[in-house]
């Protein structure tokens, strides 16, 4: 954060845009400092921001070789979030923009033309016979920006004029706000410009095209343009927002409680302080009721609460300008899907940046996922994910194998498999019948005909009741073969199942339990950080049973050996454990939550020492050639 | 945003429009069941060009403007089953201006779709075909082609 902070006022001091101090937005502020005047100076690498802390390298395993001496294979990765890609992308269009002289956003525009594809891009604009027109049939209008480009939004009173929009015009009385691109000057009013804007962005477009259409105009919007229209539009929101608090909010504001709280009035709210404040109210207002103080902590809550809402909500919402970058970021994402990937989990957009491998032999994915290795990484909000397949993490069970289980549990043929087992014909009507017990004389429901289970004869043909002369019963070794493996099938899937329902009803007594936390914080002043460590407990948790899970896929495709009887061992101990931690979080008083604290962390820890034993063993299994070659060829896994 | 966008951009057309448009078009809101204006269906009318297959004939068409309108453009239709390349079996017609992923801007008004739309009716796309019959018949053989519209226009012909 420190980092952050430096970066942004190294960049402030040199900004000729004074910030409006509206837009706390990472993006806004980092743009609106950008320089578009004098782009020779700027220099995007020079900012202390770019070698942040998030930057460090994390592998997908926490060993290079398991305690058997197999190497893992690891794979190196970096954590970012989306909006750090935007600081690779500016990089980029830096240079586009050094080699080419023009305004930074329309170097942007040109790269995204060509899907970042530099090398073609300058190609096309160096064998251009016209640099002018190459750029219009781009959508770019060559001459350079003006300074202060916050002219283009004009306050216009003619009433002659009227938005293409919406057909409003303004009055002498009634000015209003119009837009137009600097290459165009095709004008329609701030709002309909934004919501066009909003639109385009909301659908995923980049490079928007000026709204006019009689005759089109395909003049592209550039970023600097956007970022006039984003500020105003913060500007407006802003205005409206505190306009709207005002009137319809009777809860205290921000100022008075800090005042109440004798608060300095620069210092920020967090949780932790929360507490030395309410500490220092209580022993300086003991005169106050009860009653009264309650109320006020009450309000002091819904404020904070309300608050944190607002910024999770601004966040997602985003200014303009940031929802573009988003969009150019997740379409870089998916453009370059070898080096990046996206989070899967919902509401997510941290993205994992692809390194290296931790080993001579891999040199790409493919090859790791034909070694049977896992590569899982973890997003900045600590969500585990296979980088081989974008699917959640299914440890110890490879990507390739996950792929052949979901086929055979989708697949119907199990089913097939089993009426096959299982059923017969009626030979009249054909209706398919399961014997479930009692003789062979069988009468078909639908269509009431008498008949031998054994031969499918006519019943009145069978003399004694109970056995079937005609037929032999000869123990056909294909329908035994079919129902073994049926059998086992069901016994890996049922396994699998019950793991999948127990992950979620964990989930479920979690909710339960992080809410009486929360309670607990609230009545008798446990601080977040003493209570905080369940989350790590609650985490591990999960992905052990996730793991638990996978294992039973695995294990359904592990032929019998010796290294399979050591994976049912460990998998033994670890969901010992994971049945120890669950049943721990079910039973526990919330009020001795605090006090067992160690015995959470204790069995947490061996929990995840368990997995990571288990882990390796499944990892151990291939360590002989034979074994993997054998294993592939049998699954036909390319 | 409370003020509906949609409704009063749909006065303002329609004043336009009353105040001026091209000559042998129409175009107005539908009356609902209660005899009020249906502010968001309307009904116009497309006169064939003069000079070409399709002329003194006016084509009828529904226009519907949905909620978002004009971020979103309207669906224009022509009856089901109307004769032409570029007109799928149910009417819709295949025009870049009214398709919102491609050509279509919020600024284009009531009077330019008709006009392209008039404009699409002598000139179809033959790369971008939408019912069979017209467009084998418009690639393959001009003769049956031109026989079928002229058949249309009859239908369609204006009463003088």
């Amino acid at each position: 954060m420190t980092d952050d902070d430096e970066y942004f006022e190294d960049f402030s001091d040199n900004s000729s845009i004074e910030l409006s101090g509206v837009d706390e937005d990472v993006l806004g502020n980092e743009l609106s400092s950008v320089d578009i005047s004098d782009s020779g100076e700027y220099e995007f690498d020079d900012g202390p921001g770019n070698t942040d802390s998030s930057s460090e390298i994390l592998y997908s395993f926490y060993k290079s070789r398991t305690s058997g001496g197999i190497p893992t294979h690891r794979l190196k990765y970096r954590n970012i979030a989306l909006d750090d890609i935007q600081k690779e992308l500016e990089k980029d269009v830096k240079k586009v923009q050094n080699m080419l002289q023009l305004d930074y956003g329309k170097c942007l525009n040109l790269l995204l033309q060509y899907s970042w594809n530099e090398h073609k891009m300058l190609d096309m604009y160096m064998n251009a016979p016209n640099h002018q027109d190459y750029l219009l049939k781009n959508g770019i209008y060559e001459a350079k920006f003006p300074e202060d480009l916050s002219r283009l939004i004009s306050t216009e009173t003619d009433e002659n004029i009227l938005c293409g929009i919406c057909y409003c015009g303004p009055t002498k009385d009634e000015p209003m706000n119009f837009f137009s691109m600097y290459g165009c000057k095709h004008k329609f009013c701030t709002d309909c410009y934004i919501q066009y804007l909003k639109n385009k962005n909301e659908s995923g477009s980049m490079a928007i095209e000026c709204p006019f259409a009689d005759p089109k105009c395909h003049l592209k919007i550039t970023i600097e343009e956007l970022n006039v229209l984003s500020e105003y539009n913060n500007k407006m929101e802003e205005k409206h927002f505190y306009h709207k608090k005002q009137e319809e909010c009777n809860l205290l504001s921000e100022e008075q409680i800090k005042q109440m709280y004798k608060l300095d009035s620069d210092s920020e709210f967090e949780f932790d302080e929360q507490l030395d404040v309410e500490d220092d109210f209580n022993n300086t207002v003991k005169t106050k009721e009860k009653m009264k103080i309650d109320e006020l902590v009450y309000d002091f809550h819904t404020i904070i609460q309300q608050r944190e809402r607002e910024e999770i909500d601004k966040k997602r919402n985003r200014t303009i300008i940031s929802k573009y970058w988003y969009n150019i970021g997740s379409r870089y994402c998916t453009i370059n899907t070898k080096k990046y990937k996206h989070c899967p989990s919902p509401d997510c957009d941290n993205v994992v940046q692809f390194i290296g491998f931790d080993s001579d032999i891999v040199a790409n994915i493919e090859e790791l996922k034909r070694l049977l290795m896992i590569p899982l990484v973890r997003c900045k909000s600590n969500h585990q994910f296979c980088f081989g397949c974008n699917e959640t993490a299914h440890a110890p069970c490879p990507c390739k194998v996950v792929q052949l289980w979901k086929i055979k549990c989708e697949d119907d043929s199990e089913t097939l498999n089993w009426i096959q087992t299982n059923t017969k014909d009626c030979p009249r009507c054909h209706s398919l019948i399961e014997k479930n017990g009692g003789c062979n004389h069988m009468t078909c429901k639908s269509c009431t005909y008498n008949f031998c289970w054994i031969c499918l004869g006519d019943w009145t043909a069978h003399r004694n009741n109970y056995r079937c002369d005609k037929y032999v019963p000869n123990e056909d070794s294909d329908v035994s073969k079919v129902r073994e493996s049926l059998e086992k099938y069901m016994f890996y899937f049922n396994h699998f199942n019950n793991q999948r329902i127990s992950h979620d009803k964990d989930k479920q007594i979690l909710e339960i339990f992080e809410n009486k936390i929360k309670e607990l914080q609230i009545n008798s002043g446990v601080s977040w950080i003493e209570s905080v460590f369940y989350k790590e407990c609650v985490n591990a948790l999960l992905e052990c049973r996730e793991s638990l899970k996978w294992s039973y896929a695995f294990l359904f495709y592990i032929p019998n050996c010796r290294g399979k009887q050591l994976i049912e061992t460990a998998q033994w101990q670890l969901s010992n454990k994971v049945e120890q931690l669950s049943r721990l979080f079910e039973d526990v008083e919330i009020g001795d939550v605090i006090k067992k604290k160690p015995m959470f962390l204790t069995i947490k820890s061996s929990m995840v020492t368990a997995q990571n034993v288990f882990l390796e063993t499944c990892i151990d299994i291939f360590a002989d050639k034979h074994t993997l070659k054998d294993f592939v060829q049998r699954w036909n896994i390319k | 945003m409370s003020r509906d966008l949609r409704t009063e951009r749909i006065q303002q057309e329609r004043k336009q429009w009353r105040k001026d448009h091209p000559f042998g078009f129409y175009a107005k809101p539908t009356k609902k069941s209660d005899g009020s204006l249906d502010l968001h269906n309307w009904t116009a009318g497309i006169p064939g060009k003069q000079g070409t297959i399709w002329e003194n004939a006016t084509y009828p068409l529904t226009i519907s403007f949905p909620e978002d309108y004009p971020a979103k453009p309207p669906k224009i239709k022509f009856p089901p089953a109307f004769y032409h390349p570029n007109v799928y079996p149910s009417g819709t017609i295949c025009l870049s201006i009214l398709n919102e992923e491609q050509d279509w801007r919020p600024a284009i008004n009531i009077k330019s779709l008709l006009l392209g739309i008039q404009e699409l009716l002598d000139t179809p796309n033959p790369n971008s075909p939408a019912q069979e019959p017209a467009w084998k018949a418009f690639s393959k053989s001009p003769e049956e082609y031109q026989k079928k519209v002229k058949l249309q226009a009859q239908q369609y012909k204006d009463k003088v």
